[in-house]
């Protein structure tokens, strides 16, 4: 019965290569990945080209710190942005370009679609996330010497991966209520909104999953251990296993009328 | 408990859609290896049926079995095959690439799995077309493909949902074909609208009337049949003598005619009196043609 979730994962990746789903989320993880440690480095005088004549700018010198904060938000920002709109068709094209009849004549069973679908859309995210992070070690290397240790680098990565993988089961769950992409988006859009806005109380922060956003920076810059993020690192992958579980039962109770 | 002969049982079947019945106790059973029709007006719930036969819709009472086994909802029996009316495929696949897909869904042997596309693409004359991406496909070839991806893993029963649809006659008949050849190793529940397909393919045929399965008794068969072959002759308001005149040589040749209006409607199941009405006209009559002759709708709803 692995056979079948392989073929199913295998199906995906080569959907997501011949619909240009991939192409997109890796041009612009790579684009991350080069533009932060570039960015972060040439700002001061890519402005300085900027200014009329006349005019003069003093910058200091930015440091690696400074990299991996451009880094962490433009994953958390554009980064996800992207994934949110190229992972909502993984369920709800299904349901839109009537397709999913084909996977559900074939005797595969509805909770194995879901589990092999997030299985694709994990692999493509850690995929083109582990490309961005190579990217950005290398450029880090080159202007900083990489002063940053490699447990920090990957435990910080780490979290905010997690949250990509919660984006993700929350995508297949509203894919498959909702059945369309629109609805999709826009929820996951809503939802994650909403975290920002209750993250404003400092108490309810700390558990939030969105946290790990923020939290992925404060361990680079040491204001915060791993023990203090243990909480929301919990709290996501418990979420994200829900999503899973709530998105099979949904399915299994969904009617296919056309 | 369930028969042994059957392939398929369905018993006392019902389902509601916003409070209208649509399926109302049904029940039905399909022997081995034999192909049966399922016919009914438009909206008679012909579609509502196969999707709760392969698990698609919840049926508010009422058990379903394929070789025994029964059939819940939300959870599709391994051993049944579907084509819907409109075959849906990942277009940006091959021919070749969308069965393989299926072939390993299916549990085929992977060494076994290329001569198995290889045999059913061919039987359904697709094989010169197996590196060609299904989007680029006719409607006809996707009638085609769908067949033949239902003929892998040997299923028990598969259900067609109007597979000639929008196929023109040539396609039909190859279908047809087809289809009679698969019979040798499964058997085949379809539903159609057309008269002729029935004739030509199935051993039993079953009308879904008010929400009810009944199975169609012989001699209602046979009148379904030869109602299909009827002739409709127009004539203008002045032609009456004309239309009465030809009415009695029909009946007197043993055609069984009706009056309606300005129309002759002439029951022609085997095909000997478009001929003499054309001979009429042109021979006997001194109104050479009438305001027009033809052959009525074939379609079931017309007719049931």
């Amino acid at each position: 019965m692995l056979r079948n979730m392989a073929t199913i994962i295998k199906k995906e990746l080569i959907e997501s290569i011949r619909k240009y789903r991939l192409f997109i989320l890796m041009a612009v993880f790579i684009f991350i990945g080069f533009m932060s440690p570039i960015g972060t480095k040439y700002l001061g005088e890519i402005m300085s080209m900027l200014l009329p004549e006349g005019y003069e700018i003093k910058v200091r010198q930015a440091s690696e710190v400074e990299a991996y904060f451009q880094f962490f938000k433009n994953i958390s920002q554009l980064g996800m942005v992207v994934f949110i709109v190229v992972s909502s068709g993984l369920m709800a094209d299904e349901f839109e370009k009537k397709t999913i009849v084909c996977l559900l004549t074939k005797g595969v069973s509805r909770s194995k679609i879901i589990i092999s679908k997030f299985i694709a859309g994990a692999l493509e995210l850690l995929f083109c996330y582990i490309t961005a992070v190579i990217i950005f070690r290398y450029y880090t290397g080159v202007f900083w010497s990489n002063q940053v240790e490699i447990a920090t680098l990957l435990y910080s990565n780490l979290i905010v991966f997690e949250y990509g993988l919660l984006i993700l089961g929350l995508n297949i769950f509203l894919g498959t209520k909702f059945g369309t992409k629109l609805a999709t988006v826009t929820s996951c859009i809503f939802i994650n909104i909403l975290q920002i806005l209750m993250s404003i109380h400092p108490t309810i922060a700390k558990y939030l999953p969105v946290s790990l956003l923020s939290n992925c920076v404060y361990i680079v810059e040491q204001k915060k251990t791993v023990s203090d993020t243990v909480a929301a690192v919990v709290i996501s992958m418990l979420i994200t296993i829900l999503l899973l579980v709530i998105s099979i039962k949904a399915f299994k109770e969904k009617e296919i009328e056309q | 408990m369930t028969n042994a002969n059957y392939v398929l049982e369905v018993k006392n079947l019902s389902k509601n859609f916003k409070e209208k019945k649509v399926i109302d106790n049904a029940s039905f059973a399909i022997n081995r290896n034999s192909i049966v029709g399922i016919i009914g007006k438009n909206g008679a719930g012909k579609t509502t049926l196969m999707r709760m036969i392969m698990g698609f819709l919840k049926a508010d009472k009422g058990e379903i079995t394929v070789d025994g086994e029964t059939v819940s909802f939300g959870e599709t029996s391994g051993k049944i095959a579907f084509m819907s009316d409109v075959p849906v495929f990942y277009d940006y696949m091959t021919a070749y690439e969308y069965m393989k897909f299926v072939a390993e869904l299916k549990g085929i042997e992977k060494t076994k799995i290329s001569d198995v596309i290889s045999k059913y693409l061919d039987a359904v004359g697709l094989l010169e077309s197996k590196d060609k991406k299904i989007g680029g496909f006719s409607r006809g070839m996707r009638q085609r493909l769908g067949i033949a991806q239902c003929l892998i893993g040997n299923p028990s029963i598969i259900i067609f949902d109007e597979p000639m649809s929008a196929l023109d006659p040539g396609g039909r008949a190859e279908v047809i074909e087809i289809m009679k050849r698969i019979k040798e190793r499964t058997s085949i529940l379809l539903s159609t609208h057309l008269v002729s397909d029935i004739e030509k393919l199935c051993d039993d045929v079953i009308i879904l009337e008010n929400g009810e399965t009944k199975k169609m008794e012989k001699d209602r068969r046979e009148n379904l049949f030869g109602k299909s072959k009827m002739i409709e002759i127009s004539f203008d308001f002045q032609q009456e003598d004309e239309m009465n005149l030809l009415e009695e040589k029909l009946k007197n040749m043993g055609a069984e005619c009706k009056k309606n209006g300005n129309e002759l409607y002439v029951i022609d199941s085997n095909n000997i009196f478009l001929k003499e009405i054309y001979t009429y006209f042109s021979k006997e009559s001194s109104l050479h043609y009438p305001v027009s002759i033809r052959s009525l709708s074939t379609n079931v709803e017309d007719l049931i």
